[in-house]
């Protein structure tokens, strides 16, 4: 076990270790955003069946989180990759609780609405 | 016990005069110890890889979920611009 962690260990370094967490870094923030803006779709379509008004300002917030996150790959330390990932994942998480929030009761209603009995 | 002490003194500053500083011992733990932080980043790099394959997962759901209920939306409002 000694031999094998020691034969890993020697292999992934600290420059390996950056190149992989630039690549899931933006992974991440590419399914984060197609979370966040599937739902906001999922969120409007709700209020347009019960005749609400839409968001909207929570799609220009999640488009201006995006310029951001190329940057993760010309960050050169481990500390500045955490900072523009906080600043990126931080407002969709935000986004998230707010549509959820936000459309609690909404959500409901559409379902019946889609889904209830005629 | 009295007369020890000033040979285990003399003994000791001589080891002193002949070992390497602090920072070499400190530099040389970290050297030793470095497989083993590597070996912990790499697992912490395979675990981000999981939590990402669920999350795409997720995202995938979604995006269909999205699709069946615009469908259903249509089929039974239709006419109306979802």
């Amino acid at each position: 076990m000694d031999a094998w962690i020691q034969e890993i260990g020697g292999r992934f370094g600290p420059d390996q270790y950056l190149f992989w967490t630039r690549i899931q870094c933006l992974l991440w923030t590419g399914a984060d955003f197609v979370i966040v803006f599937h739902l906001l779709r999922i969120a409007n379509l709700a209020r347009a069946l019960l005749g609400r008004r839409t968001h909207f300002i929570s799609y220009i917030v999640l488009f201006a989180t995006l310029p951001l996150a190329p940057f993760v790959l010309v960050a050169p330390t481990g500390g500045l990759i955490f900072l523009i990932e906080l600043l990126v994942t931080v407002p969709h998480f935000l986004l998230i609780l707010y549509v959820i929030a936000a459309n609690v009761r909404v959500f409901p209603l559409a379902a019946n609405r889609l889904f209830g009995a005629r | 016990m009295k007369r020890a002490l000033p040979l285990a003194l003399a003994l000791c500053l001589c080891a002193a005069a002949q070992a390497e500083s602090p920072l070499d011992w400190h530099a040389a733990a970290q050297a030793a110890a470095a497989p083993y932080h590597n070996a912990v980043y790499l697992l912490l790099r395979i675990a981000g890889a999981v939590w990402i394959a669920v999350e795409w997962v997720a995202a995938v759901v979604l995006v269909w979920c999205y699709w069946l209920l615009r469908a259903r939306a249509a089929r039974l409002m239709p006419g109306k611009d979802h």
